[in-house]
């Protein structure tokens, strides 16, 4: 089924929705809320692992949806279009809270501290099959601010690197530079995750 | 190759899967191999974090709150939801009463300090000619001054202020219909405060 012909609870298609909602109608935009409040909310939560954060996010996010709804022409799907402009209202809270992003000044070459153990070590067990959900979530929320975004972003939104790029106003290198890096701490955190896990059996 | 060679370009081989070179070290490397084979199943499990949790009620009353108190929207009517009555019986009505005349007052004194601020003539520039419009005449004056200033602004007054009148017509047809009905009179005191709130943010944006 599309998004224009998703039935909404109210029993009219989204497209109906947007519509009604552009011209004022509380009873739409509650319904284009009830539809996408959860992705919306997940998003924020997870780019800033915080809860009050996140619902303050939602609630502006939706809010600048309202503002800018009369702008919406469908040229992108409207899901597409929220995703955007929710992910932005974080990027600025964030930009305002100083938090660090992505640097500039980032280097493509893996920091040693980033880097995996080089020639020397045991094999370890491989990660697949071991991580749940509830495991990667944690995970994600201990990653630090930038690598975390970064991860969200690309790897389980399914932004592209020009448009992460663009989005944060840094290279397309860097981000991808940024995105392994939060890989690498992510292996880091779930192996140490299992081995605890392993430890109390 | 070694594994530091390996391991430097190691976002391209996740990303493309690399060269010969590469594949030929991937194939001969345990440690390398079992890298790539986590950093590939992390990107993989990350599709499992679909979205699961809901914001609290809280976020919705919040902005439904906001967009009402900004005069964007316009509840439908008999969904919107109430506050709890602390005043019973005929008082209740009263109150209405009281409370809809002050945002009315609200409205008239606004004007009163905008009129005074600047003499703009209530010329109507015809932009809505194609529909008709139930402006006041304190509407227009106020409409033509943002207008002047920014026209794009002043098509989105026009639309909050022909949202917020059409309520209050709405409302005052429901309380004519029903004087009894406690919801229609809560309607019709929450579209004052709405059209008090647009007064108050255009004469703002007018006089900024």
């Amino acid at each position: 089924m599309t998004q224009a012909k998703k039935i909404l609870a109210s029993g009219i298609t989204e497209a109906e929705a947007i519509d009604r909602a552009k011209q004022g109608d509380a009873e739409s935009f509650e319904a284009l809320y009830g539809l996408h409040k959860r992705r919306v909310y997940s998003l924020c939560l997870r780019m800033t692992g915080n809860t009050a954060e996140a619902e303050d996010l939602t609630q502006e996010a939706f809010l600048q949806l309202y503002r800018k709804i009369a702008t919406f022409r469908g040229e992108s799907a409207f899901s597409t279009w929220l995703h955007r402009l929710a992910v932005n209202v974080v990027l600025m809270h964030l930009r305002k809270k100083g938090l660090p992003e992505v640097s500039l000044e980032e280097q493509m070459e893996p920091q040693q501290e980033d880097g995996p153990k080089k020639d020397v070590g045991a094999r370890d067990n491989v990660l697949a099959g071991s991580i749940d959900r509830v495991n990667l979530e944690r995970a994600v929320e201990h990653l630090p601010p930038g690598y975390r975004i970064i991860f969200v972003l690309h790897d389980v939104e399914g932004y592209e690197h020009n448009e992460i790029a663009e989005m944060m106003g840094c290279s397309i290198g860097n981000s991808k530079s940024q995105l392994h890096k939060a890989r690498m701490k992510l292996r880091e955190l779930l192996r140490i995750s299992l081995h605890e896990k392993v430890a109390r059996h | 190759m070694n594994c530091a060679d390996f391991q430097r370009v190691l976002p391209d081989i996740i990303e493309t899967g690399g060269g010969a070179e590469e594949s030929s070290h991937l194939h001969s490397c345990a440690i390398c191999s079992d890298l790539v084979q986590d950093l590939k199943y992390i990107a993989e499990a990350a599709r499992m974090l679909v979205p699961m949790e809901d914001p609290s009620p809280q976020v919705w009353a919040r902005i439904e709150s906001s967009l009402q108190r900004e005069g964007f929207v316009r509840p439908a009517r008999g969904t919107v939801r109430m506050e709890p009555f602390l005043i019973s019986g005929n008082r209740r009505g009263n109150f209405y009463g009281w409370a809809g005349l002050a945002a009315m007052a609200l409205i008239a004194i606004t004007m009163l300090v905008f009129n005074r601020l600047h003499s703009v003539p209530a010329i109507d520039t015809g932009t809505t000619a194609q529909t008709p419009d139930i402006f006041s005449a304190d509407d227009k004056v106020l409409l033509n001054a943002i207008e002047q200033k920014n026209h794009s602004m002043g098509e989105m007054y026009r639309k909050k202020l022909r949202s917020v009148d059409t309520y209050i017509q709405d409302a005052k047809h429901s309380v004519k219909q029903s004087p009894g009905d406690d919801i229609a009179r809560q309607q019709l005191m929450n579209a004052y405060q709405q059209k008090a709130a647009v007064y108050e943010m255009a004469v703002s944006y007018t006089t900024r």
